[in-house]
């Protein structure tokens, strides 16, 4: 009997340290001074909320009473559940970077790696720290002279007294360093996977999207149809050329209804391995050729955009190796930065390699590439096997790469490239100030077939337009390029001066130098470059006003025998230029600041035309929760034309403010208004003024730190000038009279799942009229119905968009 | 043959161009109304109705007796549009042909649960799918003269009368099975209207009885934080009957999964999602391959509790169609929720757009001449449901 009640005692006593947060269903139903009810009813909140923040809590659950919080203050108690923190961190770090003139994909996607995993602040150097936002190379150089001089830090927040390292650079560069030491012998596995899904239904993409491409190809196949091009007496073959457009007419109509969707996974073991690969299809997109050449597999059907990586990372000879896709940038990236983006008028550059997955496809290498450091050395090498789009002749040789948005079959992986190369930096930092060194690098690149661009195969015979593009007349023919450059740089105090040069080998040359002086309250970057019209390197992304191929023939769909070569327009290398630019920001006060003012003054080499832009913006804070802000562009641009050079004159004037205007909101107003005066034409009605302008809100709320809801709407008004509109996450273009509006949903869920809504819809509206026409052959029409008249009217064009994006990190 | 196949192509010629309503209709709100706000996520759905359609997920509901209730009002706009084109054959823009704005409420669902136990029974009516669909144009001749009204109209629904049951066996795992009678009508009235009295209106219209059976079972994994369902239903003995003249629809199998992750934060958030494929492409309609393609879906949704403990919840959905690509829907979902005791009460609003060209379909007779014909509709949605334990 004693026994027995021994025994019913042990079974009900709680155990000493019993936490109510972990304890499972089974523990809660052991405790006596709970009823089964009960325990339904707390186990579903403990589940439901991550666990109770205190005991009493308990109070406000249906059944629970006094008595019941009494016995449980005297039996159990209740451990914290953690809060999660990186998940959150993330989505607000990855939001600031996703800025107007922001960095790229390829960046971001980096520091966002480096939030999970910091780097161990004391094993790094300059050229490591150079890699982060907005840290400048004074920043990083002061850093790292601090290191070498006074030894490791113990914590992050001791180098904030760093001599010549600015609030500006140490408050972007905390975020990604910590003073932990890397572990290369840990096999902690981590990783994650994001989903993005990204769709539209509308008429995207009217002006240069797959609706545009679609109306310049029937307009084309129309017009030679009816013998407008006269091809009778060259010796294109108008029906092999029709045939092509037909088939390029056929893809892009399947394209419309082509839904993105992209599959992300990384993973990692301690320090040393990392992996990823990437499944990926644009929306809009075309396949393109077979993303696994020659195997039949639903893959090809499905994805346009196919990446892997393996990495190997050391602390000794070897610092890293990365087989698969990587990314180099390294220097001003005048030899090589093989991203897909070139940014305008950015003096920031992310550098080193880095595994690649971004969606970037034309400029992505595929091979191998390391990292060596031996003693005050810093190497480089790289290679590369991959295929290439290009443009083709009629006779399927390739005419030059592009990179385009749209890839048909015709132009998709023309071509095999072959890419090596390398770079060496020796660090002077023990003789010289930290951060002196100088480099040398080579990159060959070879091509499986000869590059053949002719005019003949792009250009339309006999039409009004004389060809001149000296641009296209001096891209790469042939099978092989070289290219040997040299550089340096260095930091003395709060100055640095940095300076690279390349060589073609067709013995074109093209430099850049940039020197920068910082202090907390001003700042000064000058830059000069020189790009001759006969350099031309694919992985060319230094610093430049324009893309090559901005104001030529090839922003013309209607001059080209083919519509869609008008995408090299979009190449991301320099325009052929000659420039000075100079920046700064300069703090005034704690209420007002120039926040960036910029003066570029260059010269189009093409044409030897000069030109000028600057802009200047400046903020007042009357109090912390208010700024205004007011900038103001202008620009001053000369196009060659056959006789006499046309003019514009750009002037653009925007007015932002910004509020919090209570605890968890965030409110902010834009309204610009921009005007482009221009040479007058005949052909255009000798229309010499245009005009466009938009106000735009935006307002947040957070519900708590793990949701918020952010709703933006924009109204605008254009008169010829359309405009670029930054939204949330990425710019939109504006044509027409119309309306929008977003609504964007943040929910972190916990640190292992993330999601992000984003709904879109947006209004524009085109008035047609003046539609009469007395020549018969010159009317406007319905397709097939061609004796129905067609009267003025208003068109109006409804788009909606949704993106999601889904991260689960373990 | 392709859509068009049997006697499909009498409708089709006469309604110009309507797939969606002349395929098996427009997917009911078959699961609460959460559900509906979180991207329609029916088989993640802990509900009566979603019991039926999910079977193994009525052992999360709470012991004793559930009833739950939907319903539903759309609005539907359409919008007709032709290119005009310029003589080098350009796209200069889209003149409107029609417009078209239809409200209509649609019935949802009603069932009842018992638990007790490891055992689960549901049983209830649902609104499987609608056919709603009201369309008029003003005929003009060259001078702008009215010389009459085209008109027509679709309407009908199939009703899903479903039985189920749900067994739970080691406390993580249950298994269910299930079936449902499916019978509906699709109602079909075209009509032209002359101003002129010597000509004769036209005049013609069409039921179409549709009956079957489907037959369901699914399992659940129920992991505490995170439950994972997957399940299949097989259509068995389907058919169309026309004025008396009866035709076979063989449907292919479905299969089903979803989703429930509960992470445990101060929000008491509740993540969701589903997923679906259908061989689709095996259809036949009297024998003959109907020439569509296989489709799936998916659909994702969140739920927050927010201060004052009404709760917060948004989703979307997507929707391949078995017709064509251009026929894809993707569906942006939110709503709010109530508790006040054993009731629950919730509300969704879904909007869905969708547009496509004529010559997207093979097979379709043209609405208007040539291939400038532009369809774009959407639908919103907004449904009410109220769940109440017993």
């Amino acid at each position: 009997m004693l026994f027995s009640l021994l025994l019913a005692s042990m079974l009900a006593a709680v155990p000493p340290g019993f936490d109510l947060n972990s304890a499972t269903y089974e523990e809660l139903l052991d405790l006596e001074g709970l009823s089964s009810e009960q325990v339904v009813v707390l186990y579903d909140y403990i589940q439901g909320t991550g666990g109770l923040e205190n005991i009493y809590e308990v109070v406000d659950l249906p059944g629970f009473t006094p008595v019941t919080l009494g016995w449980l203050r005297e039996n159990v108690i209740v451990l914290p559940a953690p809060e999660p923190k990186i998940s959150s961190q993330i989505l607000s770090v990855m939001e600031r970077l996703a800025q107007e003139d922001g960095p790229g994909d390829a960046a971001v996607e980096y520091w966002e790696d480096l939030l999970l995993r910091p780097m161990p602040i004391n094993r790094v150097s300059w050229w490591d720290l150079r890699s982060l936002d907005r840290v400048s190379f004074i920043d990083a150089a002061s850093v790292d002279s601090r290191l070498r001089s006074l030894g490791p830090v113990s914590s992050v927040s001791s180098l904030r007294s760093t001599e010549n390292l600015r609030y500006y650079g140490y408050r972007n560069m905390r975020d990604y360093i910590s003073t932990r030491e890397p572990d290369y012998s840990a096999t902690d596995f981590y990783g994650s996977y994001r989903f993005i899904y990204d769709d539209n239904e509308g008429r995207s993409g009217i002006d240069d999207g797959v609706e545009g491409h679609i109306s310049e190809l029937k307009s084309a196949i129309s017009d030679i149809i009816a013998g407008g091009r006269e091809l009778s007496s060259t010796s294109i073959d108008s029906l092999e050329l029709i045939t092509r457009l037909q088939s390029e007419y056929a893809q892009l109509i399947e394209a419309r209804d082509v839904t993105g969707f992209s599959h992300r996974v990384r993973a990692g073991a301690g320090d040393r391995y990392r992996a990823g690969i990437r499944l990926s299809r644009g929306v809009n997109s075309l396949a393109g050729s077979d993303l696994i050449a020659g195997v039949d597999a639903p893959v090809n059907d499905r994805f346009d955009v196919g990446k892997v990586y393996f990495s190997f990372q050391d602390d000794g000879f070897v610092r890293q190796v990365i087989a698969g896709n990587y990314r180099l940038s390294l220097a001003q990236g005048l030899l090589i930065d093989n991203s897909d983006e070139l940014m305008y008028r950015n003096t920031y550059r992310t550098w080193g390699l880095t595994p690649d997955l971004t969606s970037s496809r034309q400029n992505a290498l595929l091979g191998a590439a390391t990292r060596i450091e031996a003693g005050q050395v810093l190497g480089y090498a790289f290679g590369s096997f991959t295929p290439r789009d290009a443009i083709t002749n009629l006779d399927g040789t390739p005419n030059v790469l592009y990179q385009g948005e749209f890839r048909p079959e015709e132009y998709s992986d023309v071509l095999d490239e072959t890419t090596y190369g390398g770079y060496a930096f020796y660090d002077l930092g023990d003789y010289l100030p930290v951060g002196t060194a100088i480099g040398v690098g080579v990159l060959e690149i070879q091509y499986s077939d000869s590059l053949n661009p002719t005019v003949a195969g792009i250009d339309i015979p006999n039409d009004t337009y004389t060809w001149d593009c000296p641009e296209y007349a001096h891209m790469p023919s042939g099978d092989r390029l070289s290219y040997f450059a040299g550089s340096a740089q260095t930091v003395y105090r709060n100055m640095s001066a940095e300076v690279e040069a390349v060589r073609q080998d067709n013995g074109a040359w093209a430099s850049i130098t940039t020197a920068s002086w910082q202090n907390n309250w001003f700042n000064v970057t000058g830059s000069y470059r020189n790009y001759a019209l006969d350099f031309m390197n694919p992985y060319n992304r230094a610093f430049a006003e324009q893309h090559r191929f901005d104001d030529t023939v090839f922003e013309k769909p209607y001059r080209l025998n083919d519509p869609l070569a008008s995408q090299l327009a979009d190449l991301p290398v320099p325009k052929p230029e000659e420039g000075l630019y100079l920046e700064s920001r300069f703090q005034v006060s704690r209420q007002v600041t120039f926040t960036r003012v910029y003066l570029d003054i260059w010269r189009n080499l093409a044409y030897n035309t000069e030109n000028l832009r600057f802009q200047g913006e400046v903020e007042y804070r009357p109090v912390w929760p208010v700024r205004f802000r007011l900038k103001y562009k202008f620009q001053d641009k000369i196009n060659h034309k056959d006789i006499v050079p046309s003019n514009s004159r750009t002037q653009e004037f925007t007015l932002r403010t910004f509020s919090l205007p209570f605890g968890g909101d965030y409110f902010s107003m834009e309204l610009r208004y921009g005007n482009v005066e221009l040479t007058p034409n005949p052909l255009y009605g000798d229309d010499r003024n245009m005009s466009g302008g938009f106000l735009a809100m935006r307002w947040e709320h957070d519900f708590s730190p793990e949701l918020s809801v952010l709703g933006g709407s924009t109204f605008w008004t254009t008169n010829g000038m359309s405009q670029w509109e930054f939204e949330d996450t990425g710019i939109d273009f504006l044509d027409g009279d119309g309306t929008k509006f977003y609504v964007t949903v943040k929910n972190t869920l916990s640190d292992n799942l993330q999601l992000r809504f984003k709904f879109v819809r947006k209004d524009t509206f085109f008035p047609h009229n003046g539609f009469y026409r007395p020549d018969p052959d010159d009317q406007y029409h319905y397709q097939g119905d061609p004796d129905e008249t067609v009267t003025d009217f208003g068109d109006h064009v409804t788009d909606y968009g949704i993106r999601c994006q889904l991260d689960i990190r373990w | 043959m392709g859509i068009t196949a049997g006697g499909m192509i009498i409708l089709l010629a006469l309604s110009g161009g309507l797939p969606e309503v002349l395929w098996l209709g427009d997917e009911g709100i078959t699961g609460s109304a959460g559900a509906a706000a979180m991207g329609n996520t029916v088989y993640a759905d802990v509900s009566p109705q979603a019991a039926l359609q999910n079977p193994a997920m009525a052992s999360l509901l709470p012991e004793g007796f559930s009833a739950g209730i939907t319903g539903t009002v759309a609005l539907d706009i359409e919008k007709r549009t032709r290119r005009v084109y310029d003589s080098f054959g350009g796209v200069v823009g889209e003149s409107e042909h029609s417009f078209n704005q239809n409200f209509h409420p649609l019935p949802g669902a009603v069932a009842l649960s018992w638990k007790q136990g490891a055992l689960a029974v549901s049983a209830g009516w649902r609104a499987a799918s609608t056919f709603g669909y009201a369309y008029s144009r003003v005929m003009n001749d060259g001078n702008y003269v009215k010389i009459g009204q085209e008109i027509l109209d679709i309407s009908g629904m199939l009703s899903d009368f479903g039985l189920s049951a749900a067994w739970t066996r080691w406390e993580i795992l249950s298994i269910g099975a299930g079936g449902s009678f499916v019978t509906g009508t699709r109602s079909l009235d075209h009509r032209i209207e002359y101003v002129d009295p010597t000509v004769s209106d036209v005049e013609s219209g069409i039921d179409t009885d549709i009956t079957g059976m489907t037959m369901r079972g699914s399992a659940l994994v129920d992991l505490g934080r995170v439950s994972i369902s997957g399940g299949i239903e097989q259509p068995m003995n389907w058919k169309m009957e026309v004025e008396s003249v009866k035709t076979d629809l063989t449907l292919p199998i479905t299969v089903r999964a979803g989703l429930r992750y509960l992470p445990g934060n101060r929000l008491m958030s509740l993540f969701v999602a589903d997923f679906w494929w259908s061989g689709t492409s095996s259809v036949e309609i009297a024998d003959v391959d109907a020439a569509m393609r296989n489709s799936w879906g998916f659909g994702a949704g969140v739920e927050n509790t927010l201060p004052g403990n009404t709760i917060g919840r948004a989703g979307f959905e997507y929707d391949s169609s078995p017709l064509a690509g251009a026929l894809d829907r993707m569906k942006f979902t939110t709503g709010l929720g109530w508790a006040i005791g054993d009731l629950t009460v919730d509300a969704a609003i879904s909007f869905s757009p969708v547009r496509w060209d004529q010559f997207q379909f093979d097979g379709l007779p043209s609405f208007t001449p040539g291939d400038s014909l532009v369809v774009e509709s959407s639908r919103t949605a907004f449904t009410l449901g109220v769940t109440k334990t017993f």
